[in-house]
Formats: structure tokens, sequence, C-alpha cells
């Protein structure tokens, strides 16, 4: 009989998971179900050049519509997964339908997390996590003058310099004492402050935002010392939550997070989940982890596919991220979390420099600006559980190579 | 303003022998399964009312051949979703992998002409290059109909024409290939995605 596979998500995770079963060669069904409208698209640009103009929709697919034709993937969009019959292996959506499957995966992505404080439901804030939030967010945009992000994380900041590119008056408030402070060293997160000081953007770190005030539409965003900065039009963007409520009423265990193991398996041996809802062991650094990025979920979307094509696709993949703001790019290799040594690569004064996280020596992140070939370095290095002599990497005199 | 690089393809020439997909293959040595030009067969028809015989339907079908590689298209979505900054247009308007930064993402996959070819071996997507250094590319010398043609577009639109989209290529709005088409005298304009 045909075995029907069936995912629930249609972001980086579920795209790339439908693409790796047909590669590894599996003929049976493969039904992926989104609530969005559109095609599986890319989210990234939504921050960035989305937001500065008229692009289509079209631009940001995944992969256009006679790709998944030809890979026979059927495709339910606006349709909400509403639970799950783990005994009958049924998954029914909001419209009544139920979906038979052998294999179940989750890649229900995570959804913003809300500011609850007064004024919240206010006209002119915005999240932005989709397609639609984008959409209204650049509608608004074009016409705004004011714009406040609450946030100083990667949205937050991309976004910011989008604007500020737009013409608009920009300000961030930033609750902790620096910018992406819980994903770069304190020497990137200097340069960025820099970096959108001079292209003329408001950054205000260690600010709480207690209320939005106005009648009907936002007037301008309170802050815990009680300064009122007008804004015709607010973004907040202080991180994610990991979607689980589907899982979690199907009794799947969860913790911040779908629990998996490292190929992908839920507690359920029919029920798989990956991207940013699934906390998985990371292979290369031992604890397990949630993360919340592009190549994360393609990773983990891989991985699911193989598993459930009976191969074991755990790799001690090294996590990375990016953001674009300005004309620098950031690119992130690896977890820093519990290093012991940072050492600054070139001037962090300039457009071009990197800084690695070292413990007892063993190179454990590194964080570059404008640098994507040290950064294609430190990720094999990375991999290799290299150790560095933190003064000769500092020494700019001799190259990479010669460490 | 700098040179854009560009391909014509005669579809009304074509007749699908893959030829050019053979000659460019074994110009760079590619593995099985990484195809920088690739040639689709498209079908359609439609049911037409019998001239002579009032009631009685009748099937008028066509059927031709397309080859496609990059199009170096002027709004490359391949370089605008890369995360690594690793494509990148050259002097000549060739959209090209630096396969030193690629990180094997496969994310420029969302190219609507398939273009972008992930080897496997070495771990990095790989991109038509117009045969660099070469007096012209594999598969336009290769093809036995002279369909294919490659130079400065605006030369070749000028001797050509304007259609860059026929069916089953996407709207060429979508990314402005550098591509102009002699299209076959069946072949329906794309689509408009909208």
């Amino acid at each position: 009989m045909t075995a029907t596979y069936v995912i629930v998500g249609g972001g980086y995770a579920g795209n790339r998971a439908a693409d790796c079963l047909r590669r590894a060669g599996f003929s049976g069904r493969i039904a992926l179900v989104s609530e969005e409208a559109y095609l599986p698209y890319h989210r990234t640009p939504l921050s960035k050049q989305f937001l500065a103009g008229p692009v289509d929709c079209d631009r940001l697919l995944l992969r256009h519509a006679p790709y998944y034709e030809r890979q026979q993937v059927t495709l339910h969009l606006k349709a909400r997964a509403t639970s799950i019959d783990r005994a009958g292996k049924r998954l029914r959506l909001a419209d009544q339908r139920e979906l038979p499957y052998d294999r179940l995966m989750l890649c229900l992505g995570a959804r913003a997390r809300a500011l609850d404080i007064p004024g919240k439901a206010l006209a002119g804030i915005h999240y932005l996590r989709t397609m639609d939030d984008a959409r209204a967010l650049r509608t608004e945009l074009a016409a705004c003058k004011r714009l406040v992000v609450v946030g100083a994380g990667y949205i937050g900041l991309e976004l910011a310099a989008t604007a500020r590119r737009m013409g608009r008056d920009v300000t961030v408030l930033e609750s902790e004492d620096r910018p992406m402070s819980r994903v770069v060293a304190p020497l990137v997160s200097e340069f960025f402050a820099r970096r959108h000081a001079e292209a003329g953007v408001k950054l205000h770190c260690g600010v709480q935002v207690s209320a939005f005030a106005g009648k009907e539409r936002v007037r301008a965003v309170i802050t815990g010392e009680g300064r009122e900065i007008p804004a015709d039009l607010v973004v907040v963007g202080i991180g994610n939550v990991p979607e689980t409520a589907l899982a979690a009423a199907a009794g799947i265990e969860c913790d911040d997070g779908i629990v998996v193991d490292a190929q992908c398996r839920t507690s359920d041996p029919h029920i798989y989940a990956a991207g940013d809802c699934a906390r998985a062991p990371s292979v290369r650094y031992g604890a397990r982890v949630r993360l919340e990025s592009v190549d994360n979920a393609l990773e983990q979307g891989r991985v699911a596919a193989a598993t459930m094509c009976g191969v074991d696709g755990a790799q001690a993949a090294i996590p990375w991220f990016w953001s674009d703001q300005y004309d620098v790019k950031l690119q992130i290799a690896g977890l820093a979390e519990g290093f012991d040594t940072a050492v600054a690569r070139g001037d962090p004064g300039t457009n071009a420099f990197s800084v690695w996280h070292l413990r007892g020596g063993e190179l454990l992140a590194m964080n570059a600006i404008n640098r994507a070939a040290d950064f294609m370095l430190a990720r094999k290095w990375i991999a290799a559980r290299r150790r560095l002599d933190p003064e000769r990497l500092a020494d700019m005199s001799l190259p990479l190579n010669a460490m | 303003m700098s040179m854009q690089l560009g391909f014509y393809f005669d579809a009304s020439a074509c007749t699908g022998c893959k030829t050019c997909v053979i000659a460019c293959k074994d110009r760079h040595d590619h593995p099985v399964g990484v195809n920088f030009r690739r040639v689709m067969h498209h079908e359609g028809g439609r049911w037409e009312p019998h001239p002579a015989r009032p009631g009685v339907w009748t099937p008028q079908v066509y059927a031709y051949s397309i080859s496609v590689s990059c199009n170096h298209c002027a709004a490359p979505v391949c370089m605008e979703v890369c995360p690594a900054g690793a494509i990148r247009k050259n002097e000549h308007g060739l959209v090209l992998v630096d396969q030193e930064l690629c990180l094997g993402c496969r994310l420029c996959k969302s190219c609507p002409y398939d273009a972008p070819q992930f080897n496997e071996k070495r771990g990095v997507m790989t991109l038509c290059d117009g045969c660099a250094g070469d007096a012209q590319p594999a598969c336009v010398a290769a093809c036995p109909q002279r369909a294919l043609a490659f130079g400065d577009i605006g030369a070749l639109k000028t001797k050509h024409g304007a259609v860059s989209g026929i069916e089953p290529l996407p709207d060429p709005r979508l990314t402005l290939p550098s591509l102009v088409i002699t299209p076959h005298r069946h072949s329906p304009l794309s689509r408009d995605p909208s």
C-alpha cells in the first residue's frame, strides 16, 4: 500500500523535507499543509528589500508551482491543522477535513512574541513574521514618518536599516544594554550601534516599554521611565515563541519547543518535528537547543526526511546565522555559549573584522562583519574542534591559513 | 551602461535533440544530475469545432521543445536570496557563484528556471558561466539546428525581437532574464504570475 507522509507547515523546514523525501526516493504521497495562502516563500527578505519597494510576492517563492506538480507534492494552502488523532493517525483541519498519515512531520515554526501592555490593540502596531504581516507593514511604512521599533534583534535592526534607507525617522528601543545581545559579541553590538547611529537611527538601550498611547491609532510609545516617544507606526520585534499547541494537545512531549532526538523523532514514533518549533540535541555542542534560523530549519528538514525514509541523517552540523543591514553582512558560525575568550581579528572600528569565541583554546563560534572568507574557514574549524592560539589569531600580519 | 550577455533561443527550430545538454555536460565534466542546460518538452492544445461538420469537435494539439539554462537575469532571485553573498553579477552581466563562499544551503534553487545546479560531491552550487574563456558556449557551438546564440543581449534583441518568455517558462517580468526567443508557431507566451 502506498504510504502517505503529511508535513504541517510551509516554511523552510517543511519545504526542504518534501524536497528531500523525493530526492531520497520516497514514491508515496506527500501532503504539505500550510495556514498561509501562499506557496512556501523566503521569510528573510520580509524585513529587508520586500518592505522598501514593490517586490512581487512570486519573487520570494522557495519553489514555483510547477515544481510541486513535478514532485507530486499535494499542497493544502489556507489549511489550519487543529488536532492530531494519534491513535487513528489522522490530522484534522479547521475546515473539518481529515488527512490520514503514515508519518507526520510538524514544522509549525514560531510566532512573534506579543507585547502585553496597555494600548497593545491600537492601530499602527505591527509584528513581522509572515508575508501578510509584511504586506500590511509595507503599506503603512510607505506613508509613515516616525517609526518606533521595539527590540534591537535581527528583525528590529534590519527593519530599522530598511526604514532609514526609505528616509523615515527611526527610533529603536531595546530593553537589554546592547543591541543583539543574545546573539553577538559586545564588540559586534558596538559596531552595529555605531553603524545605525551614523545612519541616523536613534537607538536607546536599557529601555523598557510600558504602554502605547493613542486613541484609535498609536501616537506614542511610553517608556518605563515615563518618557513619551512620538510614533505613527510601531513594530514590535522582541523574539518568537515556538508553536507547540498542536503537539502538546496531542500529548507529544514539549519543553520550550517540541522535544525531538537527533533524528528529529518526537515522543510519538510516527511523528517528527523540525525547524523553529523543535528542540533537538546538538551533536556538536552536546546540549539540547532550539534554534530559530533558516539553516537549522533546512538541516532539520533534511534530517527528518532521512529518518522518515529509514536513514540516520544526523550530522554534527554547525549552526550559522546571518543578517544584512545597510552595506554590512553579519555572519555567525556556531554557538558561543560557554566561551572563555573572545578574540577580535581586524579593527572593530572599520567595516570588516571578526570576533572569535574560544573555550580552553577550542573554537566555539565566530562573528564576521563583511568577512565571508573568514566565516567559511571558521565553520570548518568549529566542526573540526580546532584549537587556536588567541595571540596569533589576533595578529593580522598572520594569514588565517597559517594558524 | 555595462555589457549584459545573454542567450538567444529559436523555439521554431529546436528539435529537442539535447545535443546542447550533452555538449555542456561534456565541457564542464558534470556529474550525474547536474545540468547547466536542460531541454524540456511542452505540449498543449484545445478542442475546436470542425470547419465543415457542425457539432463535431476536433483536437488541435501541438508540442515543442525548449532549451534553457541560466538566463543571467537582470534581477536574479538567486542572488537576492543567497545568505552568503556568494552569487554576483560580473562585468559582463553573467550571474556567477563564488564557490569559496557558497554554503551549500540551496536557497538559490528558488530560481524559477531551476538554473542553479547543486554539486553533491563538492557540496556547492554551480551555475552556467557562459563557458568563460571559450569563443562561444559549448551548447551554442554544438546545436545542429543553430537554434542557440550567445552575445550582447541588446544586439540579440535587435536582431530577434523582444519575446523572452513562452510556456512553460515563467513570466519574464519576475526576473528579467537575458534571453530572447523566437517562439514556436504554437507557443503561448508565459502566463502572468499574478
